[in-house]
């Protein structure tokens, strides 16, 4: 039995030795991995300087894995897998060891917990290592970065209390798991505490996944799923699936900022082209979970379709941070305007850290193409972003028109809309916190009823909201599932509620997608403002 | 565009706004606001739907 813990220094070359060491797999073939190349930059990025080694560590997920197919084979595969704990600061085995040994010091115990940078846990197998992997993601550089899918993690290194905020990660091992499991199975870390549901192991995925499907393929060893395959596991675990085409990058953009900043996690289906030759070429389809974006852009961008206009605070998006399992955690992708030429003619493309070349080409040289993305939603989540969005852009285009005759003064641009999925907690919350409003109207609103999901469109002057239009999430698209607005801007409300009641607004706008909303203003009395 | 600017009385601009609405030229603009956005909306559907024979690929990588 090797001694319980080991204290290192951190190295990528030690972090390569030590992951070899502790699976099955050899030096050569973990330096061969993307994780190596991205694990290298990305412990830079958040200053690691030590490294821990927690032996004989038992996981709870690849036990699963284990029960349900390792311990089957001829061959003797080890159960239990070895913890890597990463820290910001330099230390010594001795220092762990008085902790251990001396008695209690909070003193030292907090300084392990701030210098944490989070953990993997490495499997015993014979290439595919990277088990559950928590790390802290990149620092928010003054609200650019957005990783609103986190969630607090708790590791217990010999009764010492390590917390981390992050969202789990780990590679596919091929074998009871493909990317799409990997995927899901991050996203389910995400959705199972929003929305309360089990979180099933790798093994557990791939069996839902396949137990519908019986002639597709075999379900174990896994050869990859489909977003049919991918719909019936959200569905078992009481969550909805919506499928949409994002092949658009405003499409992807808008949707994916709606529900991350709602902190529901999407996974995306994309198709991989290595551009190191003359001529592109097809490498396959993968998955990732997405779990963050940037906002890397000082200006919206108009919406792309002619005439329109209409700005969404979601075009500012210039990267987003993905879980891909053969890269690593918060991976970043980048909207840096490349195209690819396919057959069927150039393709919007998004920069990944993959290779081209059959693998030899450099990091970057293989490109992703967006194709759909899978959200997993609560099943009384009726009311979809898509609905809200062409709702708001109607509106948007009728209250341009005011503000280019300056009938509302305090407006010199466009608005910039926010749309995004929230619960009542967070948006009452977001308003208590508010100091745009005030008085009666501000209690009138924290304490009105409201469902627990919400979808909020707000409308930024610069960066200053001017009106929160506020949905039902949970209604069906026949109600009235506009539940209210919230008027920052007092000359702003009173020309909306004046024009929302003549007679040529109603009557232009009742059959319009904005008709629910103009309904809530002209209702609105003249005098309470 | 640059837009006109009024007094910042609220109430004056309130009914001004309320006349234009109702003016041969502010119902001629929200026509073509309407024609407008159901013409994006039309555009928007059309690039949202997904190819049907793309949702049993698998993804292999």
């Amino acid at each position: 039995m090797s001694q319980p813990f080991e204290v290192f220094e951190y190295h990528i070359d030690k972090l390569s030795e030590i992951l070899a060491e502790k699976s099955s797999a050899s030096l050569k073939a973990v330096n061969k991995k993307l994780h190596r190349c991205y694990f290298e930059n990305y412990f830079d990025g958040i200053g690691a300087r030590t490294i821990i080694v927690e032996n004989g560590y038992i996981d709870r997920d690849f036990l699963d894995d284990y029960a349900e197919y390792y311990v089957k084979c001829f061959k003797r595969y080890r159960r239990k897998c070895t913890r890597l704990h990463f820290f910001r600061t330099s230390f010594l085995s001795e220092d762990l060891d008085a902790l251990l040994s001396s008695g209690p010091d909070d003193l030292l115990e907090s300084k392990f917990q701030e210098a944490y940078l989070g953990f993997i846990v490495i499997k015993p197998l014979p290439q595919t290592v990277i088990g559950r992997t928590c790390l802290t993601a990149y620092p928010g550089d003054s609200g650019r970065r957005n990783f609103p899918i986190r969630r607090p993690y708790k590791a217990n290194l010999f009764g010492l209390s390590l917390k981390i905020n992050s969202l789990a990660f780990q590679e596919q091992d091929m074998v009871v798991a493909a990317c799409a499991t990997s995927a899901l199975w991050s996203v389910f870390h995400g959705t199972g505490m929003l929305f309360q549901h089990p979180i099933p192991s790798p093994v557990k995925i791939t069996k839902a996944a396949t137990d519908d499907f019986p002639i597709e393929d075999r379900a174990i060893p896994s050869h990859g799923l489909n977003y049919a395959q991918m719909a019936n596991v959200i569905r078992s675990v009481g969550l909805e699936a919506i499928i949409v085409d994002v092949s658009k990058h405003y499409i992807l953009k808008s949707t994916l900022y709606a529900y991350l900043k709602g902190s529901i996690p999407l996974i995306m289906g994309i198709n991989l082209y290595d551009v190191t030759g003359k001529k592109v070429r097809f490498m396959g389809k993968h998955a990732v979970a997405i779990t963050g974006y940037s906002l890397g852009l000082s200006e919206a961008e108009p919406f792309p379709i002619p005439n329109t206009g209409f700005l969404l605070r979601a075009s500012r998006i210039d990267k987003i941070y993905v879980h891909d399992d053969q890269v690593g955690p918060f991976a970043r992708m980048k909207f840096d305007g490349k195209k690819v030429a396919l057959d069927q003619g150039k393709e919007a493309s998004i920069s990944t850290s993959w290779r081209g070349d059959n693998g030899r080409g450099a990091v970057g040289s293989a490109r992703a193409v967006a194709e759909c993305v899978l959200i997993p939603i609560y099943h009384k989540l009726r009311i979809t972003f898509e609905t809200i969005h062409d709702s708001v852009l109607f509106f948007d285009l009728f209250f341009e028109q005011l503000r280019e005759k300056g009938f509302l003064p305090s407006l010199a641009q466009r608005l910039e809309w926010e749309i995004y999925f929230t619960t009542i907690n967070e948006l009452k919350k977001d308003l208590l916190n508010s100091k745009t409003f005030n008085g009666s109207y501000r209690k009138d609103v924290l304490t009105e009823n409201m469902p627990r999901f919400i979808w909020r469109a707000t409308a930024h002057n610069q960066d200053s909201p001017v009106l929160d239009l506020l949905f039902d999430a949970t209604d069906i698209e026949q109600g009235n599932f506009f539940l209210r607005a919230i008027e920052y801007d007092p000359i702003i409300a009173k020309v909306l509620r004046i024009v929302a009641k003549e007679e040529a607004v109603v009557k232009n706008f009742e059959e319009s997608p904005a008709n629910r909303t103009l309904e809530w203003f002209k209702k609105q009395p003249m005098e309470s403002f | 565009m640059k837009t006109r600017s009024y007094d910042h009385d609220p109430n004056e601009i309130a009914e001004k706004a309320k006349k234009w609405v109702a003016s041969y030229r502010g119902k001629r603009a929200m026509k073509e606001v309407l024609k407008k956005a159901a013409s994006a909306k039309e555009r928007l559907e059309k690039d949202r739907q997904i190819d049907p024979k793309s949702i049993f690929e698998p993804m292999t990588l």
